[in-house]
């Protein structure tokens, strides 16, 4: 929205928006749908792993117990279904694996269609580049042609494994090989939550605001005050008195004598506020953001605004 | 008096209750599949879905809530995914891919399987006519580990007891079903575990599936060099086409995949490299998927039936039957519409 806003750091209020992907409903609605982190891709990827080494080793440690050939095969079968239909099963079924659900994030198709069995078996087929082949080669301590182990075949896998590794971060989308050969991404899935309107909120005292005490502000601004009022009151009260003063100030509002706290006095400026915004939003003339002065004022007075240098 | 005037906050109170219902209907669809729903809440599901993400369009343009807005894109982002969920369970979807998709796949990248098929025989080419060459060169080809012993010093008497499974004294008292099926298992593990990486290299641009196919060929070239060098080629040819027309097939396919695959990254065309790579990825991963059927069958017929039936003619038989089979499969499997 406003590229030329150097100092304001839009992300700790509106979230990075570059981590945003779009998608375009057959209705004609873009949603819009986080890009998960690699973190959090790496941690599902690891609780995946262990679980299919914890559940293949009791399996082993059961049948060798057992001593029986027919349970043995069923082992090789199961080990290979379980390293290489564990992924796609549960990404077709859940859009998600055990994993992800834990930290909660999912399989799309990129273009938003349904989850085809195709895309998901691309995507996971290919995690035997990506990881079992030079993985095992790191277990067998670089034994693959040869038949003794090589440190060099064990520093390539060892090498090979960390760009695979890496090779996600250089795409804005966080995508890897699988995900370009299966059309997919993954992203945090949606969690819907709804507080209460702020502005639904009756306040004690008659706080008035004339028109040009609303005037001064946009809808940015607006939303950075919502998003002050609806953190929890303990961790930003010092803030929301220098706030309020800041505002108090600009729009040269008097208590009149009473006694005001910030607390409401925002709250009520934003009500007006809102009110007043929404109002011209209807008209057709809503307001963005603040207008700004020119560069007579103070520097760090507002927000810790410098204006803009606009190029 | 605020209420009144604010539209965004009348807009909310009027269809908040919509969207809660909503909102449960979404999440036991999410827990249970549509299925969970009675047929009225199904009914419900599609106007709700439609009403959330016109809300959503009309609170983007009219209300300055940023709480209500991210709430009503969770909550359509939410059910959108599961609107246009996978149509088909996974058991219609493997019915359908074994129908159709799977020989359709196989038609589209005919080219592709005919290179690797060119590199399989180069591969059988060369391993044979250096083996018949100079005989020591059999184990440049074949991996002492599979070769169970047979080499070039191996007296006829030996290779042939190995076709036909006759064990010397002291050995193969494990025969039994298990024995065979854990021998299946075992084969079918280590060959779909090499398909698999056939095609998942593909991603590094074919040069290691020309590599892995190649090598195939050469072994199997370098083994019939062995028999016929010994008069067993007769012999060699019922031991291992009953499985191997279906293994072999398999592992061409598998190549074919992964080289469909890195064409479409080394020559993308007029496509985005990432559309072209999406769409061959797609592909590949389908017959990635039906080889590993296919070395499921193989496994079997070499894990059992090959160590129960030394009979000539019944070993051609299977072979020529599966050879039929796959062929009429891929050939006309999938052709009509759906």
């Amino acid at each position: 929205m406003s590229p030329e806003r150097k100092s304001f750091d839009r992300r700790r209020v509106f979230g990075d928006e570059s981590r945003m992907t779009e998608l375009r409903t057959p209705e004609g609605v873009g949603l819009h749908f986080r890009i998960a982190t690699m973190s959090s891709r790496m941690g599902a990827f690891t609780i995946d792993l262990a679980l299919i080494v914890v559940v293949n080793l009791l399996l082993l440690i059961g049948l060798a117990m057992t001593l029986d050939l027919l349970g043995f095969a069923l082992f090789m079968v199961l080990w290979f279904l379980s390293v290489n239909f564990y992924f796609p099963f549960c990404e077709y079924r859940w859009g998600a694996t055990l994993g992800k659900r834990v930290l909660g994030v999912r399989v799309i198709d990129r273009r938003g269609a349904p989850l085809s069995l195709e895309a998901i078996l691309a995507r996971n087929f290919l995690r035997d580049l990506e990881f079992w082949v030079p993985f095992l080669v790191l277990c067998t301590g670089g034994q693959i042609f040869a038949d003794s182990p090589s440190p060099g075949y064990f520093l390539l896998a060892l090498l090979w494994l960390f760009a695979m590794l890496v090779f996600p971060a250089f795409s804005r989308r966080r995508l890897r090989l699988g995900d370009y050969a299966g059309g997919t991404m993954v992203v945090e899935a949606p969690r819907p939550q709804l507080s209460k309107d702020l502005a639904q909120k009756r306040t004690d005292e008659e706080i008035h605001f004339t028109a040009e005490q609303l005037a001064l502000y946009g809808k940015l601004e607006l939303q950075v005050l919502e998003d002050l009022l609806r953190r929890p009151y303990h961790e930003v009260k010092p803030m929301m008195g220098k706030v309020a003063r800041r505002i108090r100030k600009r729009i040269a509002w008097s208590s009149e004598g009473r006694k005001v706290s910030p607390r409401a006095f925002l709250e009520a400026f934003y009500q007006a506020q809102r009110e007043e915004l929404e109002r011209l939003m209807v008209l057709g003339k809503g307001r963005e953001e603040r207008e700004r002065r020119p560069a007579r004022e103070r520097p760090g007075t507002d927000d810790g605004n410098r204006p803009a240098d606009r190029t | 008096m605020a209420e009144f005037k604010l539209k965004s906050l009348q807009f909310r109170r009027e269809r908040e209750k919509g969207w809660r219902d909503f909102e449960k209907l979404v999440e036991a669809a999410e827990r249970g599949g549509l299925g969970a729903l009675t047929p009225h809440e199904l009914a419900r599901l599609p106007t709700l879905y439609r009403a959330s993400l016109s809300a959503l369009s009309v609170a983007r343009s009219i209300s300055l809530d940023r709480d209500l807005e991210s709430y009503l894109e969770a909550l359509c982002g939410r059910a959108y995914l599961i609107m246009y969920r996978p149509r088909r369970n996974f058991l219609q979807a493997a019915r359908h891919f074994l129908l159709a998709g799977f020989p359709r796949a196989l038609r589209e990248i005919w080219r592709a399987l005919l290179v690797s098929t060119l590199i399989f025989a180069l591969g059988v080419g060369v391993g044979y006519l250096e083996t018949r060459r100079d005989p020591e060169r059999y184990f440049d080809f074949m991996d002492r580990g599979l070769a169970q012993g047979r080499g070039p010093e191996s007296t006829r008497e030996e290779l042939r007891k190995v076709l036909y499974n006759e064990k010397e004294d002291g050995e193969g008292a494990e025969d039994d079903d298990s024995g065979l099926l854990l021998f299946a298992a075992y084969l079918f593990r280590h060959n779909a575990s090499i398909g698999l990486a056939a095609f998942a290299l593909g991603g590094l641009a074919g040069l290691p599936v020309f590599f892995l196919i190649f090598n195939n060929g050469s072994t199997l070239g370098a083994f019939v060099a062995l028999h016929q060098e010994k008069d067993l080629l007769f012999e060699l040819m019922g031991w291992l086409l009953p499985h191997g027309v279906t293994e072999i097939f398999a592992i061409l396919l598998c190549g074919a995949a992964g080289l469909h695959m890195a064409h479409a990254i080394l020559f993308p065309g007029r496509r985005r490299r990432s559309d072209a790579l999406r769409e061959a990825g797609r592909r590949g991963g389908a017959l990635a998927m039906g080889s590993v059927l296919l070395f499921v069958i193989a496994g079997l017929i070499e894990g059992i039936f090959r160590q129960r039936v030394q009979s000539d003619l019944v070993r051609y038989l299977v072979a020529g039957t599966s050879a039929l089979f796959w062929l009429g499969y891929f050939l006309l499997a999938g052709r009509s519409e759906r």
